[in-house]
């Protein structure tokens, strides 16, 4: 019995790089993902086009032209073509306000102690001064998670964000070990950190390939919130900063904003003299930092201890 | 008659002893393996009967792991991975010495070898079924495995690792069955009083050996071959183990040192595993004949060797590293040296390997209890440095562990894990009790060949 | 307060009178003139090789004279700020320099926008044009589509492939060989017998 099943993990193994395709994803999880987040019908929704255009159709529109699941899940898989999402944070304006992982836990329908958004205080040598630093998941483009996957699902998508099929995951957490910036969390048991629960299992909003009803043992972590960039708005984290720390946009527009302001991405990481965390690994992360120079903010201490109890 | 008469162990010069002679002495020592296959004692009834309902409680707590998630363990975001790796690491370890006894000392010519290699090879096949599933049990979906055949990364050290895994799985099976089949077959002709079931194994395992001098030819070929694919399967499965660690970025992993350093390690812990199942098959089986003080002798420098080597790959690992005393790494180790790990690193370094260099120099603790006791201190402290080797450095991680839980910052098994992983450690002394109560645990012919008695030529003369 | 507005005297009467018609009543006559709605026309010229983007103001055919003008360019989240804000001259017009390195659409085209924000007379006109200033995307080959350790399965290396393979190959077939050798022994049997 033993020995078949090593002769058969064999078999299958020879195929490898042999076979082109087959991704079969089960669709039910993936049905119920598209039609979970349809709004009524006559509501116009925003949608991205595989060139990257933003375009208005008729919700009920989708919904009824059953959309083909592979290729939808090819999509999901792919990414938007032509985008290359980035997120620069001013470290000069955060102020641990911790609005970015409440909007984060808010959007994903999340709660403690699960947080794909981190708000750490660092303070590298004893005479440099302690800042605090937002810190998730970075969507590097040489990403060690993605590297150590055994099936595919943590992936890397075209428009750069790093995603997870969490009806793939087979919770090995090699991923996790992986990660250098120890952005990743596991769902340890049943609705893990779900903040609302509906009748139906799903949340309000869920990523590319995440099935909330059967996410025990498998692994989470940020997803750049393509629910939300993919109809036009800014991520969960960028919208709820009170101080506009967290910039968000396409690096192929060379622009950032984070609601408020707008900038040249490129003038801002000259002028600002941006730097990624961690940079030494070679992880080529999606997420620049601008240094706390003329803070908008003094530092003060958090008195406060947060994400204490299960 | 005196076994010393004509069994030089250093010098293996085969005497030759008459036909009676040679015909007398094969008889008896059928008599002497089959023993305890024939009759089971009170003691080995409990034994089982204890491995059994260790394991009905690590079942029990592997139910309540399946329903309620891995959130029962005490895993968390930072320490995902724990006890059941640092297991994982163990069993695959100790699984490396099959290949050491029974083909490295067998194709260098250490004729000593000769009646190990069978308790050497099922500690094997033992350790390997066993780390393959615990990997299961630590997996956060194991409704899921066939994923990794239908979805599988070549590019994944796990994919690696499943690969390797069932490879030496099979080769280390084929491997204890191949040398085997001589003494089936005696099962098969001599215990008749079995049960049915047990008469039908024998029958169907023994593939109608009779001893011809094809089938003698065919086999000794076979296990030629074995003995010297096993031996890169054996460094490939433990360096896969290790560079499921070393591939990563983490302080602490990130070291190209970590292939070797697994092997090294992993020939001292199998090889004191070995000394002390040799330990106790000689006293509850009454091998004193054939597991003589001179094996113990032999395994003990051979353990003085290996935790040598041992030694140096660790001074490579951590003194280096401690030179230089990098960013991130710097933490860790202070920690492991002079911080809340230090009483288990330095009791693991001193026991588990630095003191048996020095006591097993001198040749009084060479002798079988000594030994055994020193082997015991090794294993003990292989098991620990495993867990050193997987939890230190979760908990190390380049960015500070902040607003988390209190229970996320600290990793301590709940008696979940320790139930399951007692329950592995059970299930591979089960299996081994289990085998050496079905088959004899000690080679005949491969012991007998040692002696200058060739079993090919005898049984082709009486056919 | 009633009370005291009665025991003011006439003049400071007509001066409250004349501030509360100021601070209510202006605003609503204003709002009345907000009908008055700004044409915002944009020419495109290239000069000493920078690109220049002039905003000509009118209403009702006559230049509009000091009225801010913001211009901006289209992108997928928000409109990116050009320049810095000014004044239209006495001719209603205004220029700002565009910049010529920002990445425009597929067919180079930049959207841009020029409006009056919160114009006390215009309020909020704007207009929307289309320019090709805009950058070339460089096509370089993606990464994505190139084969790596951190791809999906159908692209890893072929390097990793072929050794891999090769390597189970012989090995699996040593140990296919050693099992042929066990029937191998089985059949030896028969022909003793």
């Amino acid at each position: 019995m033993k020995e078949e099943n090593e002769n058969n993990s064999r078999r299958k193994f020879l195929k490898f790089g042999l076979l082109a395709g087959g991704a079969t994803i089960a669709s039910i999880g993936l049905q119920k993902n598209i039609m979970g987040e349809t709004p009524a019908s006559g509501e116009k929704i925003k949608v991205m086009t595989p060139d990257g255009k933003l375009v208005e159709i008729d919700s009920t529109h989708l919904e009824k032209s059953g959309v083909d699941l592979t290729a939808y899940n090819k999509e999901l898989r792919d990414g938007i073509a032509g985008k290359k999402f980035i997120k620069v944070i001013d470290l000069a304006r955060c102020a641990n306000a911790r609005k970015c992982i409440q909007g984060c836990q808010e959007a994903h329908s999340r709660q403690a102690p699960v947080e794909f958004l981190k708000v750490i205080k660092m303070k590298e040598t004893e005479l440099s001064a302690p800042y605090w630093m937002p810190q998730s998941c970075n969507h590097c483009d040489n990403p060690p998670c993605t590297k150590v996957c055994p099936v595919d699902a943590t992936f890397k998508r075209k428009d750069g964000i790093v995603a997870i099929d969490s009806e793939r995951c087979i919770g090995c957490r090699f991923c996790m070990a992986a990660c250098p910036y120890s952005a990743r969390s596991f769902n340890w048991g049943e609705n893990w950190g779900i903040a609302k629960v509906k009748a139906d299992g799903d949340a309000s909003c869920i990523s590319p390939g995440e099935n909330l009803s059967n996410r025990m043992g498998t692994v989470q972590k940020c997803d750049f919130c393509p629910e939300m960039t993919s109809r036009g708005e800014l991520p969960a984290c960028v919208q709820s900063c009170p101080n506009g720390t967290i910039f968000f946009g396409d690096a192929n527009e060379d622009v950032v904003s984070n609601g408020e302001d707008t900038f040249r991405l490129s003038e801002l990481l000259k002028k600002r003299g941006a730097y990624r965390y961690l940079e030494d690994l070679g992880t080529e992360p999606r997420v620049y930092y601008l240094p706390p120079v003329n803070r908008q903010f003094p530092f003060e201490e958090d008195t406060v201890k947060h994400n204490t109890t299960e | 008659m005196d076994s010393h008469t004509y069994i030089d162990l250093d010098h293996h010069i085969h005497t030759t002893l008459p036909m009676e002679e040679q015909k007398r002495h094969r008889v008896e020592m059928r008599e002497d393996v089959l023993r305890p296959v024939r009759h089971t004692g009170l003691i080995g009834k409990v034994w089982i009967v204890f491995l059994i309902a260790v394991m009905l409680v690590g079942a029990y707590a592997y139910y309540l792991q399946l329903k309620n998630g891995l959130k029962v363990t005490g895993l968390r975001d930072y320490a995902s991975w724990g006890l059941y790796i640092s297991n994982f690491v163990f069993f695959v370890a100790i699984s490396l010495v099959g290949a050491l006894i029974s083909s490295v000392l067998r194709l260098t010519n250490f004729e000593w070898h000769r009646p190990l290699t069978r308790i050497a090879e099922i500690i094997a096949v033992a350790g390997i079924m066993f780390a393959g599933l615990i990997i299961i049990i630590d997996m956060g979906r194991p409704d899921r495995i066939l994923n990794l055949f239908i979805h599988g990364r070549i590019q994944s050290p796990i994919v690696w690792d499943v690969i390797v895994v069932s490879t030496y799985f099979v080769s280390s099976a084929l491997f204890l069955y191949l040398p085997l089949i001589p003494a089936i077959a005696l099962c098969r002709d001599q215990l008749t009083n079995k049960p049915a079931w047990q008469r039908w194994m024998y029958k169907f395992l023994a593939i109608g050996w009779d001893g011809n001098d094809q089938q003698w030819k065919i086999m000794k070929r076979a296990v030629s071959i074995l003995s010297v694919l096993v031996i890169p399967l054996a460094i490939s499965i433990h360096t896969v183990t290790a560079w499921l660690f070393a591939t990563t970025l983490r302080p602490g992993w990130d070291s190209t040192n970590f292939g070797p350093y697994f092997v090294a390690g992993a020939f001292q812990a199998g090889t004191a595993c070995v000394i002390i199942a040799m330990y106790v098959f000689r006293k509850a089986y009454s091998f004193e004949k054939y597991l003589t003080d001179v094996h113990f002798n032999n395994m003990g420098k051979l353990l003085v060797f290996l935790s040598m080597v041992y030694a140096y790959f660790n001074v490579n690992e951590y003194l280096v590293p401690a030179y230089k005393m990098r960013g991130a790494e710097a933490n860790l180790l202070n920690d492991l040296f002079t911080g809340p790990y230090s009483p288990v690193y330095w009791g693991v370094q001193v026991f588990g390997m630095a003191l048996p260099v020095i006591i097993l120099l001198f040749k009084p603790a060479r002798r079988p209890l000594p030994l055994v006791i020193i082997s015991l201190s090794v294993v003990v402290g292989a098991w620990l440095k495993r867990y050193l080797i997987v939890t230190p450095i979760m908990l190390h991680p380049y960015s500070p562990i902040q607003n988390v839980p209190p229970n996320w910052s600290v990793y301590f098994p709940t008696w979940i894990e320790i139930s399951i992983v007692s329950a592995s450690l059970a299930g591979v002394l089960l299996v081994i009790t289990l085998f050496s109560k079905l088959f004899p645990m000690i080679s005949i012919w491969e012991t007998l060949e040692g002696e200058g008695i060739d079993l090919e030529e005898m049984d082709n003369q009486k056919s | 307060m009633k009370k005291n507005i009665k025991t003011l005297s006439a003049s400071m009467r007509i001066i409250l009178a004349t501030f509360l018609m100021v601070m209510f009543i202006h605003p609503v006559m204003v709002n009345a003139q907000e009908q008055k709605i700004a044409k915002i026309e944009l020419t495109y010229t290239v000069e000493d090789s920078i690109n220049k983007c002039t905003a000509t103001v009118t209403c009702d055919g006559l230049p509009v004279k000091e009225v801010d003008v913001h211009f901006y360019v289209k992108r997928l989240y928000s409109n990116l700020p050009i320049g810095s804000v000014k004044a239209t001259d006495e001719t209603g017009k205004v220029t700002v320099d565009f910049p010529s390195d920002l990445p425009g659409d597929k067919n180079q085209m930049l959207q841009v926008i020029a409006q009056l924000e919160d114009d006390e007379v215009y309020g909020n006109s704007k207009v929307n044009s289309e320019v090709k200033w805009g950058k070339k995307i460089e096509v370089v080959p993606d990464l994505w589509d190139s084969r790596s350790l951190s791809a999906s399965r159908e692209k890893a290396p072929l390097f990793l492939i072929i050794v891999s393979n090769i390597i189970i190959t012989g090995i699996w077939g040593t140990i296919f060989y050693v099992i042929y050798q066990v029937f191998r022994i089985k059949k030896e049997r028969k022909q003793v017998k």
